[in-house]
């Protein structure tokens, strides 16, 4: 009897496992993994381009959506697992694992998608997907780049006025800029009894913002610490000195107590928290999600008309988003931009069809609705799609977003050396400062130990 | 008066740990009953408390929530089908190794708990590549096994020592009775061990309700992942609606506190039933 029960349960399993197989095998599929877009529409926007596609070539989309950590951690899960998806989009790849991945040979060489649509991407964008393969040792395109991100400023235009000043009172320059919110608004806003921050300025070393920021600011003094072949320069005097003066910077702003002491301990939610209850007036963020929250706000129905037309004032009239300031130099600051990138898996079970998909999503018609469905949080990586009037029309918070691509941008370190995704993951650089700050050592031995830890990760 | 100056010291501690306790749930209350304006403004207690966020939630209004209800179905589904095969598993093996003295069994009951000296984070990745080899991935049923994996070895082990705690003496007269294996399981095994099945159903129901990772790694659809991960979705940006997330926070934490307490007096019960030898 005992025997009879375990064949009918094994058998069971078998029909239960046949009809799994069995159904994977009825079509064609090709299995992309994305990172679920913040606001509706971006989703919607990507689910109508794998619709066309199902439509177009008969392939089924297998399309799962993760939280942008979650779509990381499963990522590098699968590929160590040796099954990794087709497509994988995932908006920190770039920081995390993209070039790791293709110079440890896991991507597919895209240079055959991408080649055709060299003039239709922008170069600096395209350049950051130009990588080094170790089993090949070459350099080809290993990723597609979707859409950017860069740093802007943020900051309360209702509390500079309530502070005793105007826009125009802002100084372009770098240290009028600084001494401008750190002492004058917060000196005014001070006297007036509030206990409110001029800066945002997030220094926790478990933020990817920290780096973000203190690599702009480490941009405006010029400190260029790999070149394009991937070597570290830091140690180079001009280089060492510059990023002495960036330490120095940036820790100078948590030292005068001009952000939040709490900062030091920052993660990347909290300095839109602290900007959003009013704690700081400016703060520096890698894009403008700030904004776009209240855009998002004034357009949900869920919310009541009060609370939709206290986010439309919001959004048009007390919040501004800016340029940084000129480099300290007096040139014209160049921002450090962010490629997001998707990848074709080289261990994927349909890689062919991945790049299909992938071909077909870069396609101007289809990737500009999946960038403008984020309101502005992305930026376009193809040259028509950044044109439009969605960024140069009278957004005034995405027009700015345009006006500081076009003044130019810098790629991160990791696009020549991947080990400065480790780098970045140890936050080296947030480290430096808080040894600046809490521990209470110079600039110039902060910036000692920034060189040897770096040399000995990614020398 | 030793005896009050005693209590006084036991409340003086208790009080700071009750507060310590209960302010991050207060916290979660308070975040729920605030508007998106004034959620993020540092009061004890909101200016104009609302319940508008469990409108939202309980409608599903917001992006992120549109599958609130089937991911919360999804979590009670994956618990429930955890809490009883492991129930099934656990009880069938610590009969057998306690009662039958099953040849190996006590090896195999050590061979398993010795899985507990590796985190479980860190059998992550090879219970997603097994599970992709079995063609399970994207299944809850590869959530439930996994589950059930983490939790038998702990449950075997209670239950086994529960189970040597129950007289022998029964087992004979029963036999002597004319009972056979199976109906000495069924007629005098269950009946007596029902408070420790009872605490080991809830901690594998909890265990599965409470996890993250393997369910986010094991399953892939919006429709097919419990609310944990569901809830996950809302960290996507730095400028997430923490009112809402706080709110189906609560509401997700309300089933396992109404099991606790339904079942108070069992866990304690249960869970010390092996705890010394008689």
């Amino acid at each position: 009897m005992k025997s009879v029960r375990s064949l009918a349960a094994g058998a069971a399993l078998v029909a239960i496992a046949a009809g799994w197989s069995g159904a994977a095998l009825a079509q064609e599929t090709v299995t992309v993994w994305f990172t679920k877009g913040f606001y509706k529409g971006e989703d919607d926007a990507l689910l109508a381009v794998v619709d066309k596609f199902q439509k177009a070539t008969g392939v089924k989309v297998d399309l799962s959506l993760y939280a942008t950590e979650d779509c990381v951690t499963k990522s590098v899960g699968a590929v160590q697992a040796g099954t990794p998806p087709d497509v994988g989009f995932c908006t920190t790849y770039d920081f995390r694992t993209t070039g790791q991945w293709a110079f440890e040979g896991k991507l597919e060489d895209v240079s055959d998608v991408l080649e055709p649509l060299k003039a239709q991407i922008q170069p600096q964008a395209l350049a950051t997907t130009l990588l080094m393969n170790d089993k090949t040792k070459k350099k080809a395109y290993y990723a597609f780049p979707v859409q950017q991100q860069m740093m802007h400023i943020t900051y309360w235009k209702d509390m500079l006025e309530e502070a005793g000043f105007k826009e125009s009172d802002i100084p372009k320059g770098w240290d009028g800029y600084w001494d401008f919110w750190c002492d004058k608004v917060q000196g005014a806003l001070r006297a007036k009894g509030k206990r409110i921050y001029a800066v945002g300025h997030p220094m926790g070393v478990a933020a990817s913002d920290t780096f973000y920021s203190f690599l702009t600011f480490a941009n405006a003094f010029n400190a260029k610490v790999v070149d394009e072949n991937g070597k570290i320069v830091l140690d180079e005097p001009a280089n060492k000195a510059a990023m002495v003066k960036a330490v120095k910077d940036y820790s100078n702003i948590a030292q005068r107590g001009c952000t939040p002491p709490s900062s030091v301990n920052w993660l990347d939610p909290d300095n839109n928290v602290a900007f959003h209850n009013r704690t700081t007036v400016l703060t520096h963020n890698a894009t403008i999600s700030i904004a776009a929250k209240h855009l998002d706000d004034m357009n949900n129905p869920a919310l009541t008309q009060e609370q939709r037309d206290q986010a439309k004032k919001n959004y048009y009239d007390n919040i501004r988003t800016a340029e940084f300031p000129n480099k300290p130099d007096g040139s014209p600051m160049t921002n450090l931009a962010a490629v997001k990138t998707a990848v074709v898996f080289a261990d994927g079970k349909n890689k062919k069809r991945g790049k299909e998909f992938m071909a077909f999503m870069m396609k101007d018609e289809n990737l500009r609705p999946f960038v403008e469905g984020s309101v502005g949080r992305w930026f376009p990586t193809t040259i028509e799609a950044a044109k439009a009037e969605f960024w140069t029309g009278a957004d005034p918070h995405r027009k700015i977003v345009y006006k500081q691509y076009t003044d130019g941008t810098v790629p991160f370190q990791f696009v020549y050396n991947y080990k400065f995704t480790t780098v970045n993951a140890e936050n080296v650089w947030a480290k430096a400062v808080n040894r600046v700050v809490q521990d209470k050592i110079s600039p110039e031995q902060a910036v000692d130990e920034m060189i040897a830890r770096i040399k000995q990760i990614a020398g | 008066m030793k005896k009050v100056l005693d209590e006084g010291k036991l409340i003086l501690i208790a009080i700071p740990v009750l507060i310590w306790t209960l302010l991050p749930i207060y916290h979660l209350f308070v975040l729920s009953i605030s508007t998106q304006e004034s959620m993020l403004a540092g009061r004890l207690w909101p200016e104009k408390p609302t319940l508008q966020n469990f409108q939202i939630v309980f409608n599903q209004q917001h992006y992120y929530l549109t599958n609130f209800w089937v991911q919360l179905f999804n979590s009670f589904m994956i618990a429930i089908a955890t809490g009883l095969i492991t129930l099934f598993i656990a009880t069938c093996a610590a009969f057998a190794i306690s009662r039958l003295k099953a040849p190996g069994g006590r090896s195999i009951m050590n061979f398993a708990l010795a899985t507990y000296l590796i985190p479980a984070a860190f059998l992550a990745i090879p219970m997603y590549k097994a599970m992709g080899t079995f063609g399970l991935l994207n299944t809850r049923v590869a959530l439930i096994l996994a589950m059930v994996a983490l939790a038998s070895p702990y449950a075997i082990w209670v239950l086994k020592q529960a189970s040597d705690k129950l007289p022998k003496e029964l087992d004979e007269a029963a036999i002597m009775d004319g009972a056979n294996s199976l109906q000495l399981f069924r007629l005098v095994y269950l009946p007596l061990m029902k408070p420790s099945m009872v605490v080991i159903g809830i901690y594998a129901l909890l265990l599965a309700w409470n996890e993250y990772l393997y369910a986010f790694l094991l399953l892939s659809s919006e429709k097919a992942v419990p609310l944990a991960v569901g809830l996950g979705l809302f960290l996507s940006a730095d400028d997430a609606p923490w009112n809402l997330l706080m709110t189906a926070g609560l509401i997700y934490a309300i089933p396992p506190a109404v099991i606790y307490y339904g079942f108070r007096k069992n866990m304690v019960s249960g869970l010390t039933a092996g705890a010394v030898k008689s």
